[in-house]
């Protein structure tokens, strides 16, 4: 296992919409899923997890509630809004643009 | 789209409600700490140890905690900095856009803010009296006897009750003629009631109305700066008031103004006790006590009524007693002229539209230079919320500069406002601009923005953007915005229409009433009160032989063609009374009938114009001793006797034995323009009595009329001159031309008109702007199409007959929709103002020929200068 990488200033946002359209979930879980789901090489500095879950809260692109979590206690679960789902798309559709774009830009300098 | 809604409410309670998003915040973090903990302890490390590393991995909470709240504020401070910062560089750069814009919102905020301070200072700032919620009214039924007044005193618990007499004058005597001043009596607890303080001395006290310590007086600022000149020692100045030497123990503030604004003497009442039932002499005001509300008090006055009622030493109507009431004295005091003041603040909220809708157009007409501004923003990146966001920030800052400059405006025009109200406007002098208003100013404002700003901005934001990087001429948005631009010019017109109409129908009736046949001659005629002191009047005869000397004095005069007195002067001061017709059980003494009573010497008349129908009038025969007689009016004549004569039959008035016999019909004369509110309105005529036989007790209030030769104003200067030469101690007062009477009697009416006709003008000048502005701009657009039409051969009346018909169909449905709209309103007003009468078709038709001419010709000036362009010029425009 190497050493987590740092997220990219921005792609944090996209991660965690993605993770909270999947299901609604509270912050610790979110960290949790992004560290499984890209195979611990992603690691989400907690410091950095709880102002982006605020920011995005209030740009309207999640909602937030209290609930029950797994282990019976109080959480505040996140969820994705209708605009978070739209603008998830649009994110989703400008990084596949993006990466695609600096891929070719790699392989050219790479040949 | 609607993230707004997840928005606000969170923006919200950071705002007001930040420790407890502060908690929740604590509470999250709490449960990712443990959480973590949890994860670590099933790993296998020990709790301890878990729990330094999970705080170690979640780095510092209170650097967690500020980045947190930092998120929820940096971004949408930050942008709208940001957009103001663009809107004023762009203002800056186009600053005659800019001064116009708030030029028109500076006039509307300007008119609200003005009539708001109104509505601020009468209808809704409450009294200045400590406590003043629990001030009630109990004078529903009018003045009530002193009996009353002493009965409902012992009866009610719960309310305290005080009294002032009938507003009256005073004969204020001592250093050189005597003065008449407006002046009233009170219960000795009035000023304690009211919770108010002398500025100088005492208030009165419990006792100070008990016979021999009542000779004391408390006198208002102004009385006190007027007449004494302010001197320092007033406190214990011994004055004469009614030949009654009375010692000044209190001044008054200057802002107490109670009763009436125009109070300068209060002494006590004195209540007798053997004579409590003379007169219907007293208002009764109360405070509620402690514990009690509105609608207990009400339930223990009301059960106290009919008690004190049957009181009385006669037997009152049956509608009598379940007329008594009580309600919040501030309510009931403003009462009048809360109509007034409701219709001005809708007549200032319709100008505001209007000029918002003028404001809309300029943007709109704006946008279209700013398409492609905006379409390279949207290119960039910026979201369609960003760019509405932008340019509603532009609207708000024009909105606020606009409301700013407004409120200098209401400032500087609130006085002129105060001069053109009638003066006796309750609380007229507590008007001013205080933080309410400038609360009212600043939320209208920004409405203001929001509203002339979302049409252009949702506008600009849902362009075709491809389009308008293109060519901006004949693109859809264009069409779209000529067509949302001419809805706006319709709007204007209609909104224009409604207020022109308005202000029509009440300069048709001012018109209506002051050119009213008032049944008399009112030229060349002089009115003025006399007033002897009741005492002087006592003591020598009634006054007969004083009044007699008087007339007698005027007849001496050179160029006086007839002199007489009445007890009151018509469209001024006419009493009513209540009549009992013999044989006609329908008005008979159980059942009176109201009327406009005068008690007039025989010249009265003549003196006054007044012509005779039939009959004959009073003269020296008509003696105490004699045969009581009677003039009454043709409309009464008719209503009681039709198709009788009218002369011999018998009337009284219903307190009266000794039936009075009918000598006389009189033309119908006009009683008042606006009639008093406390009146009955169905009076439908006057009696005239013989002064010698009055029905009034010591006739200390009579009137003088006098018809001159030549100029009443020659007169006018001699008068109190004259009545000293008879006796210096009575005093002149109300010296005015009957002219004058008839033009103070529409006092309300016209200063409505006025206010109204400002506002009328002040819409269709606007409205008129917004026409032209949207013509001109529309007429600029099409400066090439009209080129390659006159280049195909057009003529220019071809042109300009094109264009001024288009902008007719958008003028046509505006005058349309507000003659619909006025008719309404006029409906609405007619019943809320005095002397309005309800639509009157000429008035309707005038308004909308004006309206649609003032806009035609706001079409066709800029019209004209499309047809003045050279073909070749605008074919290479673009």
């Amino acid at each position: 296992m190497g050493k987590p990488t740092d997220l990219i200033q921005g792609t944090l946002d996209l991660l965690i919409l993605k993770i909270v359209a999947l299901q609604p979930m509270h912050g610790w879980g979110i960290a949790q899923r992004i560290r499984q789901l890209s195979k611990d090489v992603l690691q989400v500095n907690q410091g950095a997890l709880y102002p982006a879950l605020h920011r995005l809260e209030h740009s309207g692109w999640i909602a937030a509630s209290w609930g029950d979590s797994e282990n019976n206690r109080r959480a505040r679960f996140y969820s994705l809004t209708r605009a978070g789902a739209k603008y998830l798309k649009q994110q989703q559709a400008s990084w596949d643009r993006l990466s695609v774009a600096i891929n070719f830009v790699l392989e050219s300098t790479g040949s | 789209m609607f993230r707004w809604i997840y928005k606000l409410p969170l923006r919200l309670r950071s705002l007001f409600r930040k420790a407890k998003s502060d908690n929740e915040l604590n509470d999250e973090l709490q449960f990712h700490l443990q959480s973590q903990m949890q994860e670590l302890i099933t790993r296998g490390m020990p709790p301890e140890e878990a729990r330094y590393a999970a705080l170690r991995e979640l780095g510092g909470v209170q650097q967690i905690k500020e980045e947190c709240q930092e998120m929820r504020r940096v971004a949408w401070a930050e942008h709208t900095l940001q957009d103001l910062r663009f809107a004023v560089r762009s203002y800056l750069k186009n600053p005659g856009f800019a001064l116009v814009v708030v030029g028109t919102i500076a006039l509307g905020i300007g008119v609200n803010a003005a009539i708001f301070s109104l509505v601020n200072g009468i209808l809704l700032q409450p009294f200045p009296y400590p406590d003043s919620a629990s001030l009630v009214n109990a004078s529903y039924t009018g003045p009530v006897p002193e009996g009353a007044y002493v009965g409902f005193q012992q009866r009610l618990k719960s309310l305290e009750i005080a009294a002032y007499s009938v507003g009256s004058g005073f004969n204020l005597s001592g250093e050189g003629n005597a003065v008449r001043i407006s002046g009233t009596e009170v219960s000795s607890n009035l000023f304690s009631l009211l919770g108010v303080q002398t500025q100088r001395g005492r208030i009165f006290q419990p006792g100070d109305e008990s016979p021999g310590k009542d000779y004391i007086a408390i006198v208002s600022y102004s009385l006190w700066q007027t007449r004494f000149a302010g001197d320092e020692n007033i406190i214990g100045r011994s004055i004469t008031v009614d030949d009654i030497p009375r010692q000044i123990v209190g001044v008054m503030p200057a802002d107490f103004a109670f009763p009436a604004t125009s109070t300068q003497l209060w002494i006590p009442a004195r209540v007798d006790a053997s004579n409590m039932w003379a007169d219907f002499r007293f208002w009764v005001i109360g405070r509620m006590k402690p514990g009690a509300n509105i609608e207990s008090a009400r339930a223990e006055f009301k059960a106290a009524v009919p008690n004190v009622v049957a009181e009385f030493p006669w037997k009152m109507g049956g509608t009598y007693a379940p007329m008594f009431d009580i309600g919040p004295l501030q309510h009931d005091t403003v009462g009048r002229i809360r109509p007034t003041l409701f219709i001005l603040l809708g007549a200032a909220v319709l100008i505001l539209l209007v000029a918002c809708v003028n404001v809309a157009n300029l943007l709109l007409a704006k946008s279209s230079t700013r398409e492609r501004e905006i379409s390279i923003r949207a290119a960039l990146g910026a979201s369609r919320k960003r760019i509405i966001r932008q340019l509603l920030t532009e609207s708000m800052l024009l909105g606020i500069t606009g409301g700013a400059a407004g409120l200098v405006l209401a400032f500087f025009s609130l006085n002129l406002l105060k001069s053109v109200l009638p003066a006796y406007t309750p609380r007229l002098a507590e008007v001013k601009i205080d933080q309410y208003v400038l609360g009212f100013s600043l939320l209208l404002s920004l409405l203001t923005g929001l509203i002339f700003g979302l049409a252009p901005a949702l506008h600009v934001s849902s362009a075709d953007l491809e389009q308008s990087l293109k060519v901006s001429v004949g693109t859809s948005s264009g069409r779209k915005r000529k067509r949302l631009s001419s809805i706006l010019a319709a709007a204007e017109v209609a909104l224009a229409v409604v207020l022109v109409s308005g202000a029509g129908q009440l300069v048709k009736s001012l018109y209506d009433l002051t050119q009213a046949q008032t049944g008399m001659q009112t030229d060349h005629l002089i009115t003025a009160k006399i007033n002897p002191a009741s005492s002087f009047c006592r003591k020598n005869n009634s006054c007969i032989d004083f009044y007699s000397q008087v007339l007698q004095q005027m007849r001496s005069v050179p160029g006086v063609k007839v002199a007489a007195v009445a007890d009151g002067i018509p469209l001024y001061d006419v009493g009513r009374s209540v009549l009992a017709v013999q044989d006609r059980p329908e008005y008979s003494a159980q059942n009176p009938y109201s009327i406009w009573e005068y008690t007039v010497s025989p010249d009265y008349l003549p003196a006054m114009g007044i012509p005779l129908l039939r009959g004959r009038n009073f003269d020296d025969t008509d003696r105490a001793n004699s045969a009581k007689v009677v003039l009454v009016e043709k409309s009464l004549a008719d209503l009681f006797w039709p198709g009788e004569d009218p002369i011999g039959k018998q009337i009284k008035p219903s307190w009266m034995q000794q039936w009075r016999t009918v000598i006389g019909v009189v033309q119908n004369v006009r009683a008042y323009n606006v009639v008093p509110d406390d009146y009955a309105a169905r009076i439908m005529g006057a009696v005239y009595f013989p002064s010698s036989q009055g029905i009034t007790g010591v006739p200390q209030d009579l009137s003088l009329v006098v018809c001159v030769q030549n100029d009443p104003a020659e007169l006018a200067r001699q008068l109190p001159g004259l009545v000293a030469q008879v006796n210096p101690t009575v005093a002149v007062s109300k010296i005015r031309t009957m002219d004058e009477i008839i033009h103070l009697s529409v006092t309300e009416p016209r200063s409505n008109t006025w206010l109204f006709t400002a506002f009328a003008l002040l819409a269709l000048v606007l409205g008129l702007i917004g026409i032209y502005s949207v013509v001109s701009h529309g007429v600029s657009q099409r400066t090439r199409e009209i080129g390659v039409r006159m280049a195909m051969g057009a003529d220019k009346w071809q042109v300009l007959k094109m264009i001024v018909l288009q902008q007719a169909k958008v003028i046509g449905l505006g005058i349309l929709l507000g003659t619909v709209l006025a008719f309404g309103l006029t409906r609405l007003l007619a019943g809320m103002l005095h002397g309005v009468h309800s639509a009157d078709p000429i008035t309707f038709i005038t308004v909308v020929l004006l309206v649609s001419v003032a806009a035609l010709i706001a079409t066709y000036i800029p019209s004209r200068r499309a047809t003045q362009v050279d073909p070749t010029v605008a074919l290479k425009y673009e």
